[in-house]
């Protein structure tokens, strides 16, 4: 069915909307559709049960088959490829062709290779698959062979914000400046790119989704717009009222929209409360050094095209169970670079985790039981999403110097082969080899692989911990983590002790080339896990003059923790060794800790010995002040708790 | 200056000896110096006598002026008496500026008392490399004989050799320490600082120490300059082997020295490993080893029996070979 955009409707100041209201309600009670304000209107009502409940009971109701949008019953992949684009680079390399290659994944066979400026993700229906080309242009290629069915002009002025399709349809939202004002468009088009409707919004809209004869698009940054994507008629509209929305995308059960930066939410009943607590939420367990890309932002059009954000997400779908949402099969993916880890949805620890040499996945996606990816050399590879085995691993044939730029599946419903070519590697080692890869780059990827290291059981991912802290070049910020993750995990505190032992005799050694690394960490786990078996060695440490300054600090505070009378002689001597070292001048915190856990650890002999450092006229002045100011609160009698207050007797 | 309180000095009896922050304090605790001594006694005018006064010296020690302190530590090391080692261990315990620390370390060194041995063990492992180094330099002394000790100034590796003194040499101030120090030299070896290094493989070498020979030669492979001279007084035949085999991974000049120092030594042999030594010193680049293969001939030609060594005609003959070119 195709139907004249309503252009500009909609239009309707308050009070000609109050007056019309009596032959609205007849209009809404005569129309299939609940509402009739023009779509898109800002005087439609949102969060209104009345038109959510039948939105929703057709959500139910719609049976999608999982078979390819293509239409041909194959599984295929779009591939783009090119030169290499290099940060910063805006234009590229000429002597490279960039091109669009059609792969068909079911029979494994290349099915075009077209030459192509490719300049978005690509959609497909029914024999097309659709994308941006060059600056202005939307192309429809047959996706059988790659020839140029219809060219689609975007408006002039207009930028693409997001791309969508079903099996019959496929849309587009452009936004545009008119009149100093911002205004959207969504379009609707047949496969061979006759347009069948376009609507105006004022505001932005974001990138579209389509589902089961639905199309939502992210409105205004609060809502959900939902149309029938035959008619191009608004039939219900939502507001998040305390988070922003910032896309929309299709899932098993309906329509998924993003709450907030890292959260979720299924379009059901609840949606119409709008608010994060009271709707059907979910968000994923990660950890707390991991930045949640849980989809494309719809408001962003530069995120149209494919970019880094295609190599960083997360891979989901989530499905409603009774009353609350959850991740289907309780698990997601996350993506990031070479990397894909399995991840048990509800605790965040890993499942497995594949590590892809060298070559960075550049596009993935998650079909059914497979994830399915594309690296930059070509490679078409397939996991099994619930044990991470390599089940597909096929080749594109690239020319010299090409590249894949990026990827989008249509292979909803592909088998998942039942050979394996490869079982998953045990966890363990692909994260080790994510923590000690010598690229550095992937900063993020390996603070992730350690946090993930702390839910691996086992004394093994134990000392992969201590291994992280006491490693030669490994940033700090990783190997702290690394300590923190040590502290938190349920081993046997014997085991960690005697990995703490081991660790902690490493000194400097000039003719073995040894140097002590990770001290402070170590200090710092040695306390956290209470491991009193360590004092001698945190003695020894301490006054080792090659612990690094830096470490000195967490070597005394775990002395003073863990060693009781055993930290007194320890703390006595680096306390009057140093006291009068000018090297300490600038930061005498060690030897204020030192003096403080003497006072807290020893007897009268220490407060003694701390009053003469405090009074020797050789000690550094900030010392001796500090340490005259301790002595003195200490010395204040403290204040004696307030009796109740009584009440004045009457004469 | 503030006095301190009165409980302090129940810190003194604690251990820590030495607190007593002005001269009148320290004048209570210093040695009584006989009145006879000065001639007060004898109603008689007070000679001009060049006494130290050590009680104003370990005053002197504890002084807010820096040089003063310095200077009082210098004098100290030369009166040896038990109350002003035991000023200078007080100081040492009880933390000083490292300038003051350094020169009472020093006096320490000088004064060679076994009692030194616990304080400058704790100071082997001061941040400050340089207390390091006048600890290590206190620990050689107690074990090294006394002249060779005091040749301190190395001769650069690879120039004239310095004398080399053989085990009947002066006696040993505490051979009976040396269970306890030695290990502690040998340790010094992996110190970072170079000077401490220098100074516990100098000391070592003197000694002999036949039980550092690895470490010097895992010194050797890590290209410093201060294992040649030491492991050419103590190397044997597998030090010479060794030697052979480090060719390409330790600069020749290292190896150069190592090998001119054993040639230098009377006891090194074999006959046949001294020619080894001579022809792997012909094959070595450079003018430094013409120069000890001609001092080899110079130091055999006295004696008769040396003087027929195979070696030496084989020194002689790479001497001539290489000057001809």
């Amino acid at each position: 069915m195709t139907m004249k955009p309503t252009l500009g409707g909609g239009r309707l100041s308050r009070t000609s909307a109050s007056l019309a209201s009596a032959a609205l309600t007849v209009a809404c009670a005569t129309t299939l559709f609940g509402c009739a304000e023009a779509a898109f209107s800002v005087h439609t009502q949102d969060n209104d049960l009345a038109t959510l409940k039948p939105t929703v009971e057709r959500i139910k109701k719609t049976q999608v088959s999982r078979a390819p949008r293509s239409g041909t019953g194959h599984a295929t992949v779009f591939v783009s490829v090119g030169p290499e684009r290099r940060f910063g680079q805006t234009e590229p390399s000429k002597s490279v062709e960039q091109a669009l290659i059609g792969y068909d994944l079911t029979s494994g066979k290349e099915l075009f290779s077209v030459p192509a400026e490719v300049r978005s993700r690509f959609v497909v229906s029914q024999g097309v698959v659709m994308y941006r080309e060059g600056a202005g242009e939307l192309l429809l290629r047959d996706a059988q062979n790659g020839s140029v069915r219809a060219r689609v002009a975007l408006e002039p002025g207009e930028t693409l914000a997001g791309l969508a399709s079903d099996d019959s349809q496929l849309y587009y939202v452009t936004r545009a400046k008119i009149g100093g004002e911002n205004k959207s468009f969504l379009t609707a088009l047949l496969p061979n790119g006759t347009r069948v409707w376009r609507l105006p919004g004022q505001g932005s809209m974001g990138a579209p989704a389509a589902w089961g004869g639905l199309v939502a698009v992210p409105y205004r940054y609060q809502d959900v717009v939902v149309l029938d994507s035959k008619s191009g008629q608004e039939l219900t509209r939502i507001r998040q009222k305390d988070e922003q929305i910032g896309f929309v995308r299709e899932g098993k059960s309906g329509f998924l929209y993003g709450v907030g930066a890292s959260g979720a939410a299924l379009l059901d009943e609840k949606s119409q409360l709008g608010e994060r607590k009271t709707i059907s939420y979910l968000s994923p367990q990660l950890g707390e050094r991991v930045r949640v890309f849980m989809h494309w932002d719809g408001y962003r059009a530069e995120q149209t095209d494919f970019s880094a954000f295609d190599r960083n997400r997360l891979l989901w779908d989530a499905e409603a169970q009774g009353d609350s949402l959850r991740f289907s099969d309780d698990q997601t993916v996350l993506h990031s670079y070479r990397f894909l880890f399995g991840m048990n949805a509800k605790d965040g620890t890993v499942r497995w985790a594949f590590a892809n040499p060298r070559q960075t996945l550049m596009a993935s996606d998650l079909v059914d039981q497979l994830v399915l990816y594309v690296a930059q050399d070509g490679e078409i590879g397939g996991l099994t999403s619930q044990a991470g085995a390599k089940v597909i691993s096929q080749r594109l044939s690239l020319k010299p110097g090409q590249q894949v730029l990026g990827a989008s599946f249509d292979a909803a419903g592909l088998a998942v082969p039942t050979t394996e070519l490869g079982k998953a590697e045990p966890v363990l080692s692909v994260l080790r080899g994510i923590i000690f890869d010598r690229d550095s780059s992937f900063l993020s990827v390996k603070s992730f692989a350690v946090q993930a290291l702390g839910a691996v059981p086992g004394k093994e991912a134990a000392a992969e911990l201590l291994r992280v802290i006491t490693a030669e070049g490994m940033p700090t910020e990783i190997a702290r983590t690394a300590g923190e993750v040590l502290s938190r995990r349920k081993d046997d505190p014997k085991e960690v002790s005697t990995l703490l032992l081991a660790a902690l005799k490493q000194s400097y050694d000039y003719l073995e080339d040894k140097r002590p690394r990770g001290l402070d960490v170590l200090a710092r786990v040695a306390t956290a896990v209470s491991a009193t078996e360590t004092v001698p060695l945190l003695a020894e440490r301490l006054l080792d003059p090659n612990t690094p300054a830096a470490a000195l600090k967490d070597v005394v505070l775990a002395l003073t923790k863990l060693g009781g009378k055993d930290a007194i002689a320890p703390l006595r001597q680096s306390l009057l060794l140093y006291r009068a070292d000018p090297l300490f001048a600038s930061d005498p915190e060690v030897l204020k800790r030192a003096g403080e856990g003497l006072l807290a650890v020893g007897g009268e002999p220490e407060r003694r010995l701390v009053q003469f450092v405090s009074m020797e006229p050789h000690t550094l002045p900030g010392l001796a002040t500090h340490f005259r100011k301790v002595l003195d609160d200490r010395a204040a009698p403290k204040p004696a708790p307030k009796s109740p207050v009584k009440p004045a007797q009457p004469r | 200056m503030m006095r301190p309180p009165a409980s302090m000095r129940t810190v003194l009896l604690c251990g820590v000896t030495w607190l007593l922050p002005s001269l009148g304090w320290a004048e209570e605790t210093a040695p009584a110096v006989p009145r006879a001594q000065t001639g007060e006694a004898a109603g008689q005018p007070v000679l001009a006598v060049p006494v130290v006064d050590e009680a104003a010296l370990i005053a002197k020690l504890r002084s807010t002026t820096e040089s003063d302190a310095v200077a009082a530590a210098r004098k100290l090391a030369e009166t040896k008496t038990a109350s002003a080692q035991a000023a200078l261990f007080d100081a040492l315990a009880i933390g000083v500026s490292p300038k003051v620390a350094a020169a009472a370390l020093t006096a320490l060194a000088a004064q060679k008392s076994p009692d030194a041995l616990p304080i400058l063990q704790l100071y082997t492992r001061h941040r400050n490399p340089e207390l390091r180094k006048r600890a290590t330099q206190g620990l050689a002394a107690l074990i090294v004989a006394p002249d060779e000790s005091e040749v301190a100034a190395k001769s650069p590796v690879g120039k004239k050799p310095v004398k080399v003194t053989t085990k009947s040499g002066p006696t040993v101030p505490h051979e009976e320490l040396a269970p306890k120090v030695v290990p502690q030299l040998i340790f010094a070896l992996s110190d970072a600082s170079a000077e401490v290094r220098q100074v516990a493989a100098e000391a070592l070498g003197k000694r002999r120490e036949k039980s550092a020979e690895p470490a010097l030669i895992k010194l050797l492979l890590r290209k410093d300059s201060a294992a040649p001279e030491a492991l050419g007084l103590i190397g044997g035949p597998d030090t010479a082997r060794a030697l052979g085999e480090m060719i390409g991974t330790v600069p020749n000049y290292l190896i150069t020295a190592t090998m001119g120092a054993l040639l230098r030594r009377p006891d090194f042999g074999p006959e046949p490993m001294r020619t080894e030594v001579v022809k792997l010193l012909g094959k070595m680049p450079g003018d430094q080893p013409v120069d000890f293969l001609t001092d080899y001939v110079k130091a055999t030609e006295t004696d008769k029996e040396t003087k027929a060594r195979p070696s030496r005609a084989e020194a002689q003959k790479i001497i001539e070979q290489r000057t001809a070119k």
